[in-house]
């Protein structure tokens, strides 16, 4: 019998990621329908999962703004021929 | 790759279940239900960061790809050339990590 431990610690993943057997899946799906805390765990950690995604992208670090802004400078300066307009 | 961060606790502490597997203690209702209301709060974001950074690099970059680029579990193997098998344990341990600053911001609102 699948224990609230098996889930939280291997399972919970897996089946979220859809990686588990049917039998597995099965297990599961019973043990969240009699277990209330692990379908609270299994649904934080789902938001954990769309956190992840929704997570807003960091600033790109000074080095790669001034690596972007050199090579936009002689992009511009090989179509143009003027260093600015 | 070699670095799978097994010695990681936070969901693995075995204090956190009773001998018979249940929980010793009910997991914590998050106050916030939603990624948009987590990501509200500017601490959170930080303590999102901090965890992100402090990960093993082997969790980091299969959690980045999985969730953050959504990449398949086969893709990242290939990329990575590690078995599926630790693909899965990687993840797993990389979300629990997660799972665990959110507990604490959650609880204390601090990480």
């Amino acid at each position: 019998m699948l224990t609230c431990r098996d889930l939280a610690q291997t399972l919970a993943s897996d089946y979220l990621d859809d990686q588990l057997s049917w039998r597995q899946r099965l297990g599961v799906r019973f043990h969240l329908l009699i277990c209330e805390h692990c379908r609270r765990f299994v649904h934080q950690l789902a938001l954990v999962r769309g956190l992840l995604a929704r997570r807003p992208e960091p600033p790109p670090a000074e080095s790669e703004v001034k690596a972007l802004a050199g090579r936009l400078y002689h992009q511009h300066q090989s179509r143009t021929g003027h260093p600015h307009e | 790759m070699e670095d799978y961060g097994a010695g990681d606790a936070g969901l693995f502490d075995p204090g956190r279940f009773l001998g018979d597997g249940h929980w010793a203690q009910e997991p914590l209702l998050w106050h916030d239900q939603s990624p948009e209301a987590l990501l509200s709060h500017e601490d959170f974001r930080e303590c999102l960061e901090q965890v992100l950074d402090s990960l093993p690099e082997a969790q980091r970059s299969v959690l980045t790809l999985r969730e953050y680029q959504g990449l398949e579990l086969e893709q990242i193997c290939n990329i990575l050339s590690i078995s599926a098998a630790n693909v899965r344990v990687l993840l797993h341990r990389a979300r629990a990590k997660v799972y665990a600053m959110v507990d604490q911001f959650e609880e204390t609102g601090a990480c």
